[in-house]
């Protein structure tokens, strides 16, 4: 059983948590599938509709998406037994490496919605990033997630971060280091959960998440083939994850409809 | 952006596969105090809850403190946003001398805690001109509070007062029911207004989902169910269920019985009896009884099809001057004793008798054995006429017009 977030000031958060982590496991399977925001029609989310169709009937308990694309996809939503809706809350050039066409060359990250836009949209959590190892923007970064955490908390809505160490400070060295710093930054500032890169072996996640107290879930970054994450999400639950934040891996596997039932099975050991 | 909001969470209340819902009222501590059914309130939501009801209505401070009850997909949580004096009658402590009505909640507050939906009622005909337009304004700023934050607004319209009478009931239901969605409502709580083609009219002038009103006015079970199926045929949308529910023996049970009806096409006959969890037997309310013996007659009838009083597998005795008594099986088991055969048993659940007929010898000992002579010999059919209780919905309960006849638990302890 993973960490039990502790709120009691807050029974909308805790409410709104169980629509997608599962009370009988504390564990979820979250699809992302907002990238398309960051990183244009990749694979995909080229066409959304097809992938969120697929994701209802695949039994993930949540899907990511951007504010802009909620209105289209809400059919799919509807009811209790379909995925919650998790809304993308910020954007980021961080992911437009160098292959990319017009890579970044500052990381830059900016909010677009605020908690009372996540709540008018029927969202059941927001989700942003914070991303250590670029200096001069970390700072912003940090205030934009915790003004964010401040209107969650009167909102009731909870917040999960993605915390990524990425940047030119960052090495093979110091990412379990810069890793746990993310983390206990964002959940001092006010993250309900993280979701959080795997550190590639068991007991430095494990380190990493007993000093968290909140939920996290081990994230796909979008770089690894699935062999590797479904491997990297076995070993996560080891170390005490309560789930996944699945995205591109899933997409470019040979076939994603099993992927993620394999994940849905892997996570909540149907 | 907006709006995706009201879809959502209007869809956590109305199953997307039918466009029905199964709701629960459990706000009644509010406006009337401690009634049955809301004394150990947490017990009761556990019980609607595993039922499996749609949504549940509470009012703010139990939404607050009941909340953690509801994780986890089961059922929605539904805000009581509003407080009236108006059902306070002759009957309650301090009763209403004006009927007033003020909010209680806003939208944000119902928001804030998870709630898919906030509740209000919205009083028409009664006092001055001026309440009324205090109740618009009331129930139009819960309205746009609502689109701001994207969560579905229910209102009840009730038609209160002196001006109201029987002639106009239906138009005022139908006439403020068109306002409020007018002013914003989202879905509406209505009373069934009796018949199939009005009730129909105004379910499609409205527009949007009409839950009827599950009536605490149904004596019966099988009366309320019918009413159900009736206002489900001319359009609406679901039920609103309150004291039928949450003051049964086993609330479980009746929203799983609701629920058979209003999402799975069961029919009511096929449903009525699965709301008793265990043994059931007939009560006589003596006092009640006038003697009018439409008791008799319905039995004849639902056994017999012929209006054969002396066929009836219960009868009124009278006691002079003045006192009528219904007399009726009251499962002493002395007749099943008598069968020679095994042919007259105990139903395994209900507990009321059952006959096997190809078993029956046609012997006469359980109508002999009989000490107050229910059980009487059929001398075309040959066979013991024995009080079957209707396999759970006795049809001599539902038709006592005086409430003399009532089903209940049979506590055999």
């Amino acid at each position: 059983m993973s960490r039990e977030v502790s709120l009691l000031s807050s029974p909308g958060k805790a409410f709104r948590l169980s629509d997608f982590i599962d009370p009988k496991d504390g564990k979820a399977v979250i699809l992302a599938a907002d990238r398309g925001l960051m990183l244009g029609p990749t694979i995909g989310l080229a066409d959304l509709e097809k992938t969120i169709r697929i994701a209802a009937t695949s039994g993930v308990d949540a899907v990511v998406l951007s504010p802009g694309k909620v209105g289209g996809m809400v059919h799919y939503l509807k009811g209790k037994k379909a995925p919650a809706l998790l809304v993308r809350a910020d954007w980021t050039n961080a992911f437009r490496g160098e292959s990319f066409v017009l890579p970044f060359r500052e990381i830059r990250r900016v909010t677009i919605i605020g908690a009372e836009d996540a709540v008018a949209l029927g969202a059941s959590a927001v989700i942003a990033f914070f991303c250590v190892g670029h200096e001069e923007n970390e700072a912003r970064n940090l205030e934009s997630v915790a003004m964010l955490a401040r209107s969650c908390d009167r909102l009731g809505m909870p917040l999960i971060v993605e915390s990524v160490p990425i940047g030119e400070r960052v090495t093979a060295t110091n990412f379990v280091d810069c890793l746990g710093l993310a983390m206990r930054m964002a959940v001092e500032a006010g993250a309900d959960a993280i979701a959080a890169p795997y550190t590639g072996d068991v007991k430095s996640f494990r380190k990493v998440i007993d000093a968290a107290k909140v939920p996290v879930f081990v994230l796909d970054t979008d770089v690894s083939p699935i062999r590797d994450l479904l491997k990297s999400v076995a070993e996560a639950l080891e170390a005490g994850s309560a789930g996944v934040v699945a995205g591109n891996s899933v997409f470019q596997a040979v076939n994603p409809v099993e992927t993620l039932e394999t994940l849905v099975d892997i996570i909540h050991k149907r | 952006m907006s709006g995706f909001g009201k879809t959502l969470r209007l869809s956590k209340i109305l199953n997307p596969n039918d466009n029905r819902a199964v709701v629960v009222a459990a706000d009644h501590g509010m406006m009337l105090g401690s009634i049955r059914g809301v004394m150990d309130l947490e017990k009761t939501v556990r019980s609607v809850i595993k039922g499996g009801a749609d949504a549940i209505l509470l009012s703010p401070g139990q939404a607050a403190r009941l909340s953690h009850l509801f994780h986890g997909r089961k059922s929605a949580l539904l805000f009581r946003g509003d407080w009236t004096n108006a059902f306070r009658d002759k009957t309650y402590t301090l009763p209403a001398r004006s009927i007033k009505h003020v909010a209680v909640a806003n939208a944000k507050d119902a928001v804030a805690l998870g709630a898919s939906g906030i509740v209000t009622y919205f009083f028409v005909g009664y006092g001055e001109d001026e309440d009324e337009a205090r109740d618009f304004e009331l129930v139009s700023i819960f309205a746009r509070e609502c689109d701001k934050v994207g969560l579905p607004f229910i209102v009840e319209p009730i038609p209160m007062g002196e001006r109201v009478t029987g002639a106009n009931f239906a138009d005022l239901v139908g006439i403020s029911i068109r306002m409020m969605v007018e002013a914003g409502a989202d879905a509406i709580k209505a009373p069934y207004t009796g018949d199939v083609e009005s009730f129909r009219r105004i379910t499609k002038a409205a527009g949007v989902p009409v839950l009827i009103l599950g009536g605490a006015k149904a004596k019966t079970m099988r009366d309320a169910l019918e009413v159900v199926n009736e206002a489900l045929e001319a359009g609406a949308a679901g039920v609103v269920f309150g004291r039928q529910v949450i003051q049964a023996p086993n609330p479980t049970l009746v929203v799983k019985a609701i629920r058979a009806v209003v999402h799975e096409g069961k029919s009511v006959r096929e449903v009525v009896s699965k709301v008793w969890a265990g043994p059931i037997i007939l009560r006589v309310v003596e006092k009640n009884c006038t003697g009018c013996r439409i008791c008799e007659i319905a039995c004849s009838f639902s056994h017999e099809e012929a209006y054969a009083p002396a066929k009836a597998r219960l009868h009124v005795d009278f006691a002079w001057p003045n006192r009528y008594k219904p007399v009726v099986c009251t499962l002493c088991g002395l007749c099943v004793k008598a069968c020679n055969t095994g042919a007259l048993t105990f139903h395994p659940e209900l507990g009321c008798l059952q006959l096997m007929e190809e078993k029956c010898d046609m012997c006469g000992n359980c109508a002999e054995a009989c000490p107050i002579h229910i059980i009487k010999f059929d001398k075309k059919k040959g066979l013991p006429q024995i009080c079957d209780m209707c396999n759970g919905a006795p049809e001599c309960v539902e038709w006592c017009p005086q409430g003399a006849l009532e089903l209940v638990e049979h506590k055999t302890s």
